[in-house]
C-alpha cells in the first residue's frame, strides 16, 4: 500500500472486507435510523440529558428514599435519595434491581383469567372486565371478602383496604409475609408493647454507639433496613469518639454482620435470651458499669445459670464477663434482638430480655441508643399493623372451611410465604375467587382466578409510613410513577375505587375519584416539616419533588420510658426428637434473594453470596467437621429431613457455623415467579411446621431439628471462588 | 478553560473496617456499566462477570474464624502490565484521567492483556450477551454495550467522569471534589468506598492519604495501582 | 503506555490498524460502519428545508435546543413545529403533512441524517462551548433545501481537527469519544 494515508487506509480496510460484512449483519438496518420526536415535549427533558425523580423503594418493607434516572423515558438506575433521612443517598443490591421488576420479561401485561386453577394458562380479559368481575364477586360475597397484603405493600393501599374492609364488614386485611414474619415484626412489636407501651419497631442509632451486642440480627443483610444499618455502620466504624467500637455478633451461623463483628460468638440456637439474661445478672452481681446501670441491672435480672450460658457460647464463665463489662462500661452500648431470636418458642420473653439491655444501658432515646419509631402527626397516616402468623393462619383455616368467598392478594406471596404445613395451597383453591394484583405470575397468582396485575413501584403512586424510623424521625417517603406504565395495566387503588362504587357502603367509606386524590389529601394534612411550605400545594410539590415528609427534629415519643421488671425467660424447646434430627436447623434471609422477593432478577440471582460467593443456586452450610463425619464435600447433594418435610441441596463447607447446626438460606425454590426464579434450587420452608410460640401468635420455625443423609449425586456449585477445584495432581487452567 | 481540568489522578480508597460484603456495589456497577450478567452454566465454568468482585477470605478455625472481604476491581495501574502487550493499543493509558481504558471498538479479542493483568479484573465475553426484552430498555446510553470476543473491565465510570468534566469545561470551572462518583462508591452503605483526585489538595482522597492502615494490592510488582486499601481492624475487650 | 509518547498520531493509529488487519475483521466492520453515511433526501416524510427558516435568521439552538445543554442537539418536537406552523404557511403541502401528523398526534419519522455508531460519543455542548460553529460539521445548512451530511464523519474528520488545537487531549484519550 503505497502512500498510504491514515484516511484512505481505514477505507481500503473497510472496503476490502465489505463482501464479508454484508454477508454477516444488516447495513441497511445500521443506516436507516428514523429519529422520531416527541409530540409534545415534557418540558423537563431533554434528550441525552437524564432526569432524576424521587420515589420509594418497595424492594423490601423498610421504606428507602431513591431517585431515579430518567434517559429518554427510561428509567436506567435508581440510587438511593440523598436527603432522605432512612437511607441517606445510597441503596443495596435489591433497591437497585427494582429496575428488573419493571423491565422484566415475564409480567403479567394485562388483567387475565385463568379457569383451572394451578394449570398457569391466562386467558386476557378487559379490563372493564375484570372490574366488573371484582364488583360483583365482591358485592356477591357480603363480609365474606378477605384481603392479605404483604409488608411492602403502599401503606395508601392498606389504608385504602382497611377502609373497604370496615365498610363490607369483613375483617381487616392481613398484612403478612416472609420478611416481616422471619424478621419478627410482629414479635418486636409486641415485645415493645410489654416493656415500653408502644407496638412499633425499635431503630438503633449504631452511629454514636460504641459497644454494640447484636443477637442474631443481621443488620447489614437482610434485618429490618440493611441500607440505613449500612449508613450507620459505617459512621460506627467511623470511630466518632476517637476509639475503635466494638461489635459482638451472638448467632449460629455467621452473616455478613458477623464477619464484620469484632467478636462472632457461635451461641446455640435458642439460646441467645439466656447469654442475654446471664449478662444482666452479671452486671448486677459483679457491679459492673455506673451505679445506676448496676441498680437497674439488679431490678432486671432473672434467674439464669451463668454456666449454661457461656457454654452455650462456647465459651468460658469468665469470657462472658468481659463481655459484660465491655457493655457495662461502655459510654453508648446497644442490644439488639435479632430475627433467629423472635422464632423461638419463648420469642416476646426473649427479645424483651435482650431489649432489657437497653434499659440498664440507659441510652434509650439518646445519641447511641435506642428509639421507637414514632408517630406521624396525622392520624389518618398510620404505621400499617403487622399481623401475626396466628392472624395468618386463622384466615387459612376459614379459607379451608369455605367461609371466605373472594381473596385478594397483594403485595405478599402467601403460597410462597408460608410453611406448606399450613395447607396453603388447599386453602387458597378453596376460596371461590382469588384476585391476585401481583405484577408477576408468583405462586399464589398460579392458583388465582384473575390476575390484575399492580404497576409496579416504579410505574406507580403510593406512600411509606417508613419504619424502624431512623434518627428518631417520623418519615412519610412519597411514591411517585417515574416512568409511564410499560403496559395496559390500573393500579390496584384505582381498580379497587371503581369496583366499589357500586357497593354503596363501600363506595361510601371510598369516596375519591382515584388514589392519587386520597393519597393527596392524605398528605395534605401534614403539618410543615423539615422541607418547609406555607400552603398545601406547595408542601404537596416539595413532598414529590424532594421524596416525602419528615420533621426537623426528633419527637420525645421516640425515646420510650419504661419501669424496669424482671422479666422471665422459660428454657427453649425444640421440634424434632434429638435422636433421629440430631441437628440444629438455621434457616436466614440471604443478602441477595431476601425473602425470595429478589429471585426474578438476573442481578440478585447472578451476584455472588457473599460469604459463599454462591449464585443461582441454594446451597446448606456445613461445618467442615460435621462435613468430615458424614463423609460430605462440596457439591455433594444431601437429603435434609425435618419432622415436616424434606429438601434436597448441595453442601458448602462452611467454617464459621456451630458443628451442631446447619443452616439454609430462603430465596430460591419458586415453582412460578417468572424464569429467572422458576425451578431453582429448594424452598427450606418445606422444613418448618405450623407450630407457635408461647403467645400462641408467632410462628416458632427457629427451633426446628433436622437430620442428613447423603445421596449418591453431586452438583457442581456455581462459585465465584475457586469454581475450578484445585486438587493434587490437578493444574490451574491459566 | 485549559487551566482548569488538565489533569487528574482519580484514585480509589477501599476501607476494609467498612466493607462488609453487600453486593451493592456490584449490583450498580451491573447497572451502570451494561454489564451482562454469566449463567449459572457460565458461572461453573469460571466465566462469572463482575467489574467488581467482593472476594472473601477465611482467617482462623471455628470458633476463632474470621470471613474478610476484599472488593477488587481495575486497580488502574500507573504502570499497568495490561498495556504493553495489546497488539491493537485498545488497553491504553489515558494521560489526562491516569487511568487504564479499555477501547471496545479496537479490542479484537487476543486476550493478552487479561493474561498479563495480576488482579485478574480483566473479563472477556466468551459469547454474545444476552438480555431478554425489555430488559435491555435499562440500558445506560452512556457505556457501549460490548460484544463477544471484547474484553472489558472496571473504568472508574469513566463515563461519569467525561459527563462531569464535558459540562465543567464548558462552563470553565474545576471539578468539584465529590461531583463525580462511580457507581459502587455511590451505592456503597458504608461508604467503604472513597473516590476523588489526588492531584487536587483539598479533595477528600488527598487528605486521607498517607493512612496508617494503607496497602496496594500485590504492590511490590510496581504496578502503582490508584486503588489504595485500608486495613481492616479488630476490637479486643478484656485484655 | 507512556513509551509509546514518542510515536506520532498516525503512527500510533497505523500500528493499531495494521495488527487488525492481519486476518481479524472486526475492527474493519467497525470502521465500516463508522464511515457510514445517509442519502437521506429523498426519504424525509417532510420536504422540511433548513434553508427556508436559517434565511429569517432563526437560529439553528431555536429547534436543536440541547446543544448549550449536553450531549444531544436534538430535533424538536410536533408541538414546537407547529408553534408557528399553525400560523405560517398553513397552505403549504409539505405544511400540511405537518399539521397531519399533528392532528393525528403522531411523531414524525425523520431520517437520521447525522449518525454516530453506538461506541463514539460526542458531546455538542463541549463543542458548542468552545465556539466551534455548527457549521464546521454539519457544513452550511443554510443553504440546503434538505439537509445532508457534508462531511463522512469519521474518526480522521474529528482527529484532523483536534490535531490543531491546542489542548490534544482529544486526540491521544481514546476515553474522550469510547467508553
Amino acid at each position: 500500500m503505497p502512500n498510504v494515508t491514515r484516511r484512505n487506509f481505514l477505507k481500503v480496510g473497510a472496503a476490502g472486507t465489505a463482501a464479508a460484512v454484508l454477508a454477516g449483519c444488516s447495513q441497511e438496518g445500521e443506516r436507516w435510523v428514523t429519529l422520531e420526536p416527541y409530540v409534545t415535549a415534557p418540558e423537563e427533558q431533554l434528550a441525552g440529558i437524564p432526569n432524576w425523580y424521587a420515589s420509594t423503594c418497595r424492594q423490601c418493607p423498610a421504606g428507602c428514599g431513591i431517585i431515579v434516572k430518567i434517559m429518554n423515558g427510561r428509567a436506567t438506575k435508581i440510587e438511593g435519595n440523598p436527603e432522605h433521612p432512612a437511607n441517606r443517598g445510597k441503596l443495596c443490591a435489591r433497591g437497585q434491581a427494582g429496575l428488573q421488576l419493571l423491565y422484566n420479561p415475564d409480567r403479567v401485561t394485562g388483567a387475565v383469567q385463568q379457569s383451572e386453577r394451578g394449570e398457569r394458562k391466562y386467558k386476557p380479559i378487559h379490563w372493564n372486565e375484570a372490574i366488573n368481575t371484582l364488583y360483583e364477586r365482591v358485592k356477591t360475597a357480603g363480609p365474606a371478602v378477605a384481603v392479605w397484603t404483604g409488608s411492602s405493600t403502599s401503606a395508601h393501599l392498606s389504608d385504602l383496604f382497611t377502609r373497604f374492609t370496615a365498610a363490607i364488614e369483613a375483617p381487616p386485611p392481613i398484612r403478612y409475609d416472609l420478611y416481616s414474619g422471619l424478621n419478627g415484626y410482629a414479635v418486636l412489636a409486641a415485645a415493645n408493647q410489654s416493656l415500653f407501651e408502644r407496638a412499633v419497631l425499635p431503630a438503633y442509632d449504631l452511629s454514636h454507639a460504641d459497644a454494640i451486642f447484636s443477637f442474631g440480627a443481621d443488620f447489614l443483610g437482610t434485618w429490618l433496613s440493611s441500607t440505613s444499618y449500612g449508613v450507620e455502620f459505617g459512621n460506627f466504624r467511623s470511630q466518632p469518639y476517637g476509639k475503635r467500637g466494638f461489635l459482638a455478633q451472638f448467632e449460629p451461623k455467621m452473616s455478613i454482620t458477623g464477619a464484620k463483628a469484632d467478636r462472632w460468638i457461635p451461641v446455640r440456637p435458642g439460646a441467645e435470651a439466656l447469654v442475654a439474661q446471664a449478662l444482666v445478672k452479671i452486671i448486677a452481681e459483679e457491679g459492673l458499669g455506673s451505679p445506676e446501670r448496676v441498680e437497674r441491672a439488679k431490678a432486671l435480672a432473672g434467674e439464669v445459670n451463668i454456666e449454661d450460658a457461656a457454654a452455650a457460647c462456647e465459651m468460658s464463665p469468665e469470657e462472658l464477663v468481659v463481655l459484660a463489662k465491655a457493655f457495662a462500661a461502655a459510654d453508648h452500648p446497644l442490644a439488639i434482638p435479632g430475627s433467629s431470636v423472635t422464632g423461638q418458642p419463648n420469642a416476646l420473653a426473649a427479645t424483651a430480655a435482650i431489649q432489657a439491655l437497653n434499659v440498664i444501658a440507659g441510652t434509650t432515646g439518646q445519641p447511641g441508643g435506642m428509639t421507637l419509631t414514632p408517630d406521624l402527626p396525622v392520624a389518618d397516616l398510620k404505621i400499617p399493623p403487622v399481623s401475626t402468623f396466628a392472624d395468618a393462619q386463622q384466615l387459612i383455616e376459614r379459607m379451608k372451611a369455605g367461609e371466605i368467598k373472594v381473596l385478594l392478594v397483594h403485595g405478599a406471596n402467601p403460597a410462597y410465604d408460608l410453611p406448606p404445613e399450613t395447607g396453603i395451597i388447599d386453602a387458597l383453591n378453596a376460596v371461590e375467587d382469588v384476585f391476585s394484583f401481583n405484577p408477576m405470575v408468583d405462586e399464589t397468582a398460579a392458583h388465582a382466578t384473575f390476575i390484575l396485575p399492580d404497576r409496579v413501584y416504579l410505574e406507580g403512586w403510593g406512600y411509606e409510613v417508613v419504619q424502624p424510623g431512623f434518627q428518631g424521625l417520623p418519615m412519610i417517603s412519597s411514591q411517585q410513577p417515574v416512568v409511564p406504565p410499560l403496559y395496559d395495566i390500573h393500579s390496584t387503588g384505582d381498580v379497587l375505587l371503581a369496583a366499589v362504587k357500586g357497593i354503596p357502603k363501600a363506595a361510601e367509606a371510598l369516596p375519591w375519584a382515584d388514589e392519587v386524590e386520597f393519597i393527596k389529601e392524605m398528605i395534605t394534612q401534614l403539618p410543615e416539616g423539615a422541607l418547609g411550605g406555607e400552603d398545601n400545594e406547595v408542601r404537596w410539590a416539595r413532598y414529590l419533588q424532594h421524596g416525602g415528609w419528615w420533621p426537623e427534629t426528633m419527637p420525645a415519643e421516640a425515646a420510650p420510658q419504661t419501669t424496669a421488671e424482671p422479666i422471665e425467660v422459660s428454657a427453649t424447646t425444640y421440634q424434632g426428637d434429638e435422636e433421629e434430627f440430631p441437628y440444629f436447623l438455621h434457616l436466614y434471609l440471604p443478602v441477595l434473594l431476601s425473602d425470595g422477593s429478589g429471585a426474578n432478577a438476573p442481578w440478585l440471582q447472578g451476584s455472588p453470596d457473599p460469604l459463599t460467593t454462591i449464585s443461582w443456586q441454594s446451597w446448606v452450610e456445613i461445618n467442615p467437621v460435621t462435613a468430615k463425619k458424614l463423609d460430605l464435600d462440596n457439591g455433594t447433594l444431601v437429603k435434609i429431613e425435618s419432622p415436616y418435610g424434606e429438601v434436597e441441596v448441595p453442601v458448602f463447607i462452611f467454617p464459621a457455623i456451630r458443628p451442631d447446626t446447619i443452616a439454609l438460606p430462603l430465596g430460591q425454590g419458586h415453582s412460578d415467579y417468572g424464569r429467572y426464579a422458576r425451578k431453582r434450587g429448594s424452598h427450606p420452608l418445606k422444613l418448618i411446621g405450623v407450630q407457635t410460640d408461647e403467645s400462641g401468635n408467632n410462628l416458632a420455625w427457629a427451633n426446628v431439628r433436622v437430620k442428613i443423609s447423603k445421596t449418591d449425586e453431586k452438583k457442581a456449585l456455581a462459585r465465584l471462588e475457586s469454581s475450578i477445584p484445585v486438587e493434587e495432581g490437578d493444574h490451574l487452567p491459566f | 478553560m485549559a487551566e482548569n481540568n488538565t489533569t487528574h489522578k482519580w484514585t480509589m480508597i477501599v476501607d476494609l473496617d467498612k466493607c462488609t460484603g453487600c453486593q451493592a456495589c456490584v449490583v450498580a456497577c451491573h447497572a451502570e456499566n451494561n454489564v451482562p450478567i454469566a449463567s449459572e452454566d457460565q458461572v461453573i465454568a469460571g466465566r462469572g462477570l463482575h467489574w467488581i468482585r467482593i472476594e472473601r477470605y477465611w482467617e482462623g478455625e471455628y470458633p476463632d474464624v474470621k470471613a474478610k472481604f476484599l472488593p477488587v476491581f481495575c486497580q488502574q495501574c500507573n504502570e499497568a502490565p495490561c498495556e504493553p502487550v495489546c497488539p491493537v493499543y485498545a488497553s491504553h493509558h489515558s494521560e489526562q484521567e491516569n487511568i487504564n481504558i479499555q477501547t471496545y471498538n479496537r479490542c479484537v479479542g487476543t486476550r493478552y492483556c487479561g493474561n498479563n493483568c495480576p488482579y485478574r479484573v480483566r473479563l472477556f465475553n466468551y459469547y454474545p450477551p444476552k438480555w431478554d426484552e425489555p430488559l435491555e430498555q435499562q440500558f445506560n446510553p452512556d457505556v457501549t454495550v460490548r460484544g463477544p470476543g471484547v474484553m472489558e473491565k472496571c473504568t472508574f465510570c469513566i463515563q461519569r467522569i467525561r459527563r462531569v468534566r464535558e459540562v465543567a469545561n464548558a462552563e470553565d470551572r474545576p471539578i468539584e471534589d465529590g461531583e463525580i462518583q462511580p457507581a459502587c462508591a455511590q451505592a456503597c452503605p458504608t461508604t467503604a468506598l472513597v473516590f476523588g483526585d489526588k492531584y487536587d489538595e483539598e479533595s477528600l482522597v488527598s487528605k486521607m492519604l498517607p493512612h496508617e492502615r494503607q496497602f496496594k494490592l500485590l504492590e511490590s510488582l510496581g504496578t502503582e495501582p490508584a486503588v489504595y486499601y485500608l486495613k481492616g481492624g479488630e476490637t479486643h475487650v478484656g485484655e | 503506555m507512556r513509551r509509546l509518547a514518542g510515536l506520532s498520531l498516525r503512527q500510533r493509529l497505523m500500528l493499531g490498524g495494521a495488527a487488525a488487519g492481519f486476518g481479524i475483521v472486526l475492527v474493519a466492520i467497525l470502521l465500516l460502519v463508522l464511515t457510514s453515511t445517509t442519502d437521506a433526501a429523498d426519504e424525509q416524510p417532510i420536504k422540511f428545508s433548513h434553508q427556508a427558516h436559517a434565511k429569517n435568521d432563526i437560529s439553528c439552538q431555536f429547534c436543536h435546543v440541547g446543544v448549550t445543554h449536553g450531549p444531544v442537539a436534538g430535533i424538536p418536537s410536533v408541538e414546537k413545529c407547529m408553534g408557528c406552523h399553525s400560523h405560517i404557511a398553513t397552505a403549504n403541502e409539505e405544511i400540511e403533512k405537518l399539521t397531519q401528523y399533528w392532528e393525528k398526534q403522531e411523531p414524525i419519522p425523520w431520517v437520521r441524517v447525522n449518525r454516530q455508531p453506538s461506541y463514539v460519543y460526542f458531546n455538542h455542548y463541549s463543542h458548542v462551548a468552545a465556539g466551534v460553529g455548527c457549521g464546521s460539521c454539519h457544513g452550511d445548512v443554510k443553504t440546503m433545501t434538505i439537509a445532508e451530511p457534508v462531511v463522512e464523519m469519521n474518526m480522521g474528520f474529528c482527529l484532523d481537527c483536534h490535531a490543531e488545537q491546542e489542548n490534544k487531549d482529544a486526540l491521544y484519550d481514546c476515553a474522550v469519544c469510547h467508553r
